[in-house]
């Protein structure tokens, strides 16, 4: 059961259709290149930047909400912000680049139909606070032109002498596979969330990109730094993504399993006993996401959790509050499930954001010729660890970045030349819908084996022995995979070719994980509790084979921010 | 609660309901080439699959039955040690 290969032509091809692929399509199409958009689901819609709950960071106090999220005077103020929350390994020159262009990228969403700078994500359906900018963007990527390619899945970067000449993807709907043939391209596929059971994320975010960046050669940095949200709920009951009012989490206070409040223990408190969360601990909660998710874990690993989780306790806040966040939420919340909130509510964290990922220069290119990244793919902005609201700037600033330098080269260049490895890749997917079905091989269980593994040692809370039974439990579903992963119908295929993503890039997170002997940011080693000295102030690079992969421990690039020589005692917060 | 209701006399099974969905609610049922929901527990009411439906055949109905979340091991209000 052969599908049949379509071939198609653009000048630069976006891989993923959530905010930085959005941006960078609208970039490039400006800069005078053809664009074609490959998105896994409908561009605009399945992704972490229209679904995401919070806000936007840049130097536009005043402008930009500050009750959900600090933000800043002066670009200076977010770079050092940005630097010393990331403890450092940030790379300093995209970080100078994220704040001084964030607050032109930020209000040029007017041209996109945002008017309501205050509110940016939090605008409308509570659940799908960041449609007004996907939305606003995706309008405007087609009316400069844009094309696209919905429901797409890539399965591999095409090559062609040393340089990356498109990708090739398979269609769901239609059942075809198609080859993109483009100058240059761009990786925009975001996170790897979906990696672990317990996740804050879309379900599209199985890690492809690192994975297909990893297989053509592009180097990794920081891929141990996988963001934890705190407040992800546990009870059977919700939906694991439930998507709090800001307003009202802002207030919430977390307590053990004996009812007390225990955040008291990890965060050094500011305030009085029973203030809001910002007065207590001097930062908003969304601020300092991580750092709560490790206090919540340290919490349960000492044995004071239940079922593996704590309680957010709500209860106290006022229905003003709730009806405060924006009109209409309120009704929404209470009526999603009947639930009012009357009662604490179970939560252990998930997975939010992958920090690190593909490396790249201040124009988004990568050590691949004619490949850029931007977005969540991208490494190197958010360092160790990252503030709220940075995660949409940096699609916003990088996206475009990408955009614009991949469209410009484009515009140097003759045709795509033929692929090498066409063939091969097709061979991969095709050999999935040959492979009669076995239970061992239904892809959507290996893709449980593998969250399930991810999720229980390389979580929060990491070792050498969790480690180590990751990397085996993660090569006994990759023999599984290799023996008897079947795709008997379209969605199929599209989880087991996930699932050899999502192999690849476990393998990348477990490999830098154990590479960092230390705890620092949002990698906590419980047999490294402490943050390690000066030589530490390193990135993980990995490049090669994801299976084998070349791991180099390569000096963070500072510039003008360098780290003081004495570690401060606490938490920059 | 939540309840997901797809219509399946207008249902044209075109998938798409199952691409927009984050939390994979939905599946195909190849034989008959309609959309099931498999999991409404997942839904956050993204209002995606109502938005994207050519047919206009999925809606999200909501009761106010609250769910059965799991009780707890301490008494809320009773126990509270600080007086936010």
């Amino acid at each position: 059961m052969k599908d049949p290969v379509e071939t198609l032509r653009a000048d630069v091809l976006v891989i993923g259709g959530g905010g930085a692929g959005l941006r960078a399509a609208i970039e490039a199409q400006r800069y005078g290149a053809s664009t074609l958009l490959v998105d896994k689901s409908i561009a605009g819609w399945n992704n972490n930047t229209a679904l995401a709950g919070g806000g936007v960071k840049g130097a536009l106090a005043g402008i930009l909400d500050e009750s959900i999220e600090k933000q800043y005077r002066t670009p200076e103020e977010h770079f050092v912000d940005t630097v010393r929350y990331g403890e450092y390994l940030n790379d300093q020159h995209l970080v100078e680049i994220l704040a001084v262009e964030a607050p032109a990228r930020i209000l040029e969403m007017a041209e996109f139909g945002v008017s309501d700078f205050h509110a940016l994500c939090t605008l409308g359906n509570p659940a799908k606070g960041g449609a007004a900018i996907t939305d606003g963007m995706n309008a405007a990527r087609k009316a400069l032109g844009g094309r696209t390619v919905h429901a797409c899945v890539v399965i591999e970067l095409l090559r062609a002498g040393g340089r990356i000449v498109g990708a090739l993807g398979y269609r769901i709907i239609q059942r075809r596979f198609v080859q993109i043939l483009a100058k240059t391209t761009i990786l925009a596929s975001g996170g790897s969330g979906e990696l672990f059971e317990r996740n804050y994320t879309v379900n599209t975010t199985t890690g492809d990109g690192y994975a297909l960046a990893a297989r053509a050669g592009a180097p990794l940095i920081d891929m141990e730094y996988v963001q934890f949200s705190p407040y992800v709920p546990a009870d059977p009951a919700l939906p694991m993504w439930y998507v709090m009012p800001c307003k009202a989490r802002m207030l919430g206070v977390l307590r053990n399993v004996h009812g007390e409040s225990f955040l008291e223990r990890y965060l050094k408190p500011v305030g009085k006993e029973g203030e809001p969360f910002a007065r207590r601990f001097g930062a908003l909660p969304t601020d300092i996401r991580e750092l709560i998710a490790w206090a919540i874990c340290m919490e349960v690993h000492e044995g004071r959790g239940h079922e593996g989780g704590v309680f957010l306790d709500l209860t106290h806040v006022p229905d003003e509050v709730w009806e405060e966040d924006n009109p209409g939420r309120f009704d929404r919340h209470r009526l999603f499930h009947g639930f009012d909130f009357k009662k604490p509510i179970l939560v252990i964290p998930g997975a939010i954001t992958h920090l690190g990922g593909v490396r790249i220069g201040e124009t988004g290119e990568t050590a691949v010729p004619g490949l850029y990244a931007a977005g969540e793919v991208a490494g190197g902005v958010h360092g160790a660890r990252r503030r709220g609201g940075n995660a949409i700037s940096e699609c916003l600033v990088f996206g475009a970045r990408a955009g614009k330098y991949a469209a410009l080269e484009a515009r140097r260049l003759p045709e795509a030349a033929a692929p090498q490895n066409a063939d091969e890749a097709l061979g991969v997917a095709q050999a999935y819908q040959l492979r009669s079905p076995a239970p061992q091989g239904y892809p959507k269980a290996l893709r449980k084996r593998i969250k399930e593994a991810m999720w229980k040692h390389v979580g929060p809370l990491r070792d050498a022995p969790g480690l180590a039974r990751a990397r085996e439990t993660l090569e006994t579903i990759a023999r599984d995979a290799d023996d008897s992963m079947y795709a008997s119908d379209a969605f199929e295929l599209q989880w087991a070719l996930e699932v050899r993503n999502m192999l690849d890039t476990g393998r990348l997170i477990i490999e830098s994980a154990s590479r960092r002997r230390e705890s620092r940011g949002d990698h906590h080693r419980l047999d490294f509790p402490e943050k390690g000295g000066p030589e530490w102030l390193v990135n993980v690079e990995l490049r090669g084979d994801p299976e084998r992969p070349d791991v180099e421990l390569v000096p963070a690039r500072m510039a003008r921010l360098q780290a003081p020589a004495e570690q401060p005692a606490g938490h920059y917060l | 609660m939540i309840a997901i209701d797809v219509n399946e006399q207008t249902c044209t099974g075109c998938q798409l309901c199952v691409i927009v969905c984050p939390s994979e609610c939905f599946a195909m049922e190849w034989k008959t080439n309609k959309a099931v929901v498999i999991d409404e527990v997942s839904c956050i009411m993204c209002m995606n699959c109502e938005d994207i439906c050519p047919p206009d055949c999925i809606h999200i109905a909501v009761d106010a039955t609250p769910p059965v979340v799991r009780p707890v091991p301490w008494e809320p209000r009773s126990s509270r040690r600080d007086s936010s």
